[in-house]
């Protein structure tokens, strides 16, 4: 009779003890599916609050004396402080193509004058140098700038400025309307530089009558064009690539890996720049979910510690009152491996079944846990940077901090195939360790003393 | 034929003072052999040192002319002894079929049969039989066993003089029929009288008794 036979003869027989085994097993590993489920629903709402909230850095110039690039100019009776080391398309190029990059939004502003133009008239007085002015923006793609993937401003006609476009631009369907032009039109600055207008836009909102507002940073004034149009209009070593440049990641906890792969890119002198990581609204929302994953960890922890304790404990006293039983098997000439194999197989098989048992009350009870948990987590405010309804004053991007409800992800609490997996790995695992340990002390007699016990 | 020799076998619990003092004897197949003497004289140490349940302190223990040591002990049990011992030691989960089959690969039925159990009682829990009819189950399971050596400690220690008179004749069968070497360490004089040869352990010696 091999071991597996006189195991299954053993809980059949002495059902009491598989009875009572069974229930530790199955509220054991009940315990340990619903905490796995728990965390799996946790780390599931993470990354959905991960991918929803996104993450982004900036890539600007460095102005402080650590930058060997800066130069600092007088012109026209100002200063002109710039770098000599700026984003250049290829660099950008480079970003974007790292894995976890969803936008790259590169811009370089300034005012340029545009006499033929009509523009709408702000509300806060300025010189008259500056009346017929607008702002420029020069950039990579337009698509991805981070005014148009906010939803700030919709593409409603033409096309967007594309990587290499020379001479393009997107104005406003209201400017453009009011001065009689059409995709395919050309406009020109003051200083003689041709923009042909390829598309036009529409902002999802326009500065109200109490907004306070420059005739150059309303948003229906703003020309979005490409480098080439920006360096050519300047014609000044200080605009020869971006100045900034905004890196939108899909997954926050991402960032700091790809901030170091942007950092190995080649041909880069990473002194003149300098990166500034907005993670603050994901780290903001996710830090409930946080605690319930360090919490699911713990009690993961105390369950399979408690469980080994009790487990050995239970197995150990059994396991004292069989030395009888492994005399006998040990004078019928069976030998000690088969016995252990034997005390182990009853255990891994009624742990077999109360863990395929424990997949049906762990969803029961990690449903439960799932609708206890749930109202806490329904939504939270977070800090987050909003694009500004108007154009921006100068030298900033038009950004705004806000505070936004965002809604947290459901906790879909329910035990998948790979907990199960993990539960039987590490079950059975427990199972056989508490059983083989337990039985130790009787496996190390010798046969001789084991039948002096029982006689 | 003989199949177990021992060369001047001893044996001590605590190094101390020898319980085995230098025992040599040759036993044969097809012989029942008796080991009588007082309590605590060493009979079932002796049993216990054929059996392979432990090592002598000095001296060898021959099976078939090979040292039990060097052929191992767990396979010297497994495959050449089967014990009969005064509390029967079945494993009480099992029926008395299923207790035949701990060592037997052969149908179980018939060597119960052949000692007088019935095919319902060979179905049941051994605890619900009586102590001759568990007896008889621990002797069956050791002729099933297909070991040449049966050792059977106080085989009818426990048992009424009927019944012990019954294991004392199947224990004899099983040497002369069956061609087994049967040794039995017992208190009693009537289990003693249907051994072969009688053997007397006294002061760690052991001598041969005058056969009944």
């Amino acid at each position: 009779m091999n071991f597996i036979s006189r195991a299954w003869l053993y809980i059949i027989r002495k059902k009491g003890k598989s009875i009572l085994l069974f229930i530790i097993l199955l509220v054991m590993a009940t315990f340990v599916l619903t905490a796995l489920a728990l965390g799996n629903a946790s780390n599931a709402a993470q990354m959905e609050l991960r991918k929803s909230l996104g993450g982004s850095f900036l890539i600007g110039f460095d102005y402080t004396e650590n930058n060997p690039y800066l130069k600092v100019e007088s012109v026209d009776g100002g200063t002109l402080v710039y770098s000599t080391q700026q984003i250049s398309p290829e660099l950008v190029e480079q970003v974007r193509s790292i894995d976890g990059v969803n936008y790259c939004s590169a811009t370089t502003e300034s005012l340029a004058v545009l006499p033929s133009l009509d523009l709408f008239a702000g509300n806060i007085p300025i010189e008259e140098e500056f009346r017929n002015s607008s702002k420029i923006l020069g950039t990579w793609k337009s698509e991805e700038l981070s005014r148009f993937t906010s939803g700030q401003l919709a593409l409603t006609e033409g096309r967007h400025i594309m990587p290499g476009d020379k001479n393009k631009g997107l104005i406003s369907k209201d400017l453009a309307d009011k001065n009689g032009l059409k995709i395919g039109d050309v406009i020109q600055t003051d200083k003689g530089v041709e923009i042909e207008i390829v598309g036009l836009f529409v902002p999802k909102e326009i500065e109200g009558i109490n907004d306070q507002v420059t005739t150059y940073d309303k948003i229906q004034n703003l020309i979005i064009s490409d480098l080439a149009t920006r360096i050519a209009n300047e014609n000044s070593p200080a605009t020869q690539g971006f100045n900034e440049l905004t890196v939108s990641v899909d997954d926050p906890q991402n960032m700091e890996n790809i901030i170091t792969k942007v950092k190995e890119i080649k041909g880069v002198d990473w002194k003149g720049f300098a990166i500034m990581v907005d993670n603050e609204g994901y780290e903001n929302a996710a830090f409930s979910l946080q605690q319930l994953s360090e919490l699911v960890s713990t009690i993961l922890i105390v369950v399979l510690i408690v469980s080994v304790v009790i487990l050995s404990l239970i197995l150990t006293l059994w396991s004292r009152t069989r030395v009888h039983e492994t005399g006998i098997l040990l004078s019928l000439g069976i030998r000690k491996l088969s016995i252990l194999g034997q005390y182990i197989a009853e255990v891994l098989i009624i742990a077999v079944l109360a863990f395929s048992l424990s997949y049906f009350s762990s969803n029961a009870i990690a449903g439960q846990m799932g609708t206890i948990l749930q109202p806490e987590q329904s939504a939270a405010n977070v800090q987050v940077e909003e694009d500004g309804i108007s154009a921006g004053s100068r030298g900033e991007a038009g950004t705004d901090m806000g505070t936004q409800e965002i809604e947290m992800p459901q906790l879909q609490v329910t035990v998948q195939i790979q907990d199960m997996g993990v539960l039987f790995l590490i079950g059975l695992g427990i199972v056989t360790v508490s059983a083989g340990i337990s039985s130790i002390s009787v496996m190390r007699l010798k046969p001789r003393e084991i039948l002096s016990k029982m006689s | 034929m003989e199949i177990l020799n021992l060369h001047d076998v001893t044996y001590s619990y605590d190094k101390k003072k020898n319980i085995l003092k230098g025992i040599s004897i040759q036993m044969e197949t097809g012989k029942m052999y008796a080991i009588l003497g007082p309590s605590g004289c060493g009979k079932t140490t002796l049993l216990s040192l054929l059996g392979g349940l432990d090592s002598p302190s000095s001296g060898k223990i021959l099976f078939d002319g090979k040292d039990i040591e060097k052929v191992g002990l767990g396979n010297h049990r497994k495959n050449y002894v089967s014990f009969i011992f005064q509390g029967y030691n079945l494993i009480d989960y099992m029926t008395p079929q299923e207790n035949v089959r701990l060592t037997a690969k052969q149908p179980a039925l018939p060597f119960l049969e052949r000692l007088g159990l019935s095919k319902d009682e060979a179905k049941r829990n051994v605890l619900k039989l009586s102590g001759g009819q568990q007896q008889r189950v621990a002797i069956a399971r050791a002729l099933a066993s297909k070991a040449p050596i049966i050792l059977a400690d106080e085989p009818t220690g426990n048992l009424d003089e009927d019944t012990a008179q019954d294991i004392a004749e199947i224990l004899k069968e099983s040497a002369h029929k069956t061609n087994k070497c049967v040794v039995v360490v017992t208190h009693s004089n009537e289990l003693a009288k249907q051994a072969d040869i009688v053997l007397r352990l006294m002061r760690g010696k052991l001598q041969m008794e005058q056969l009944y």
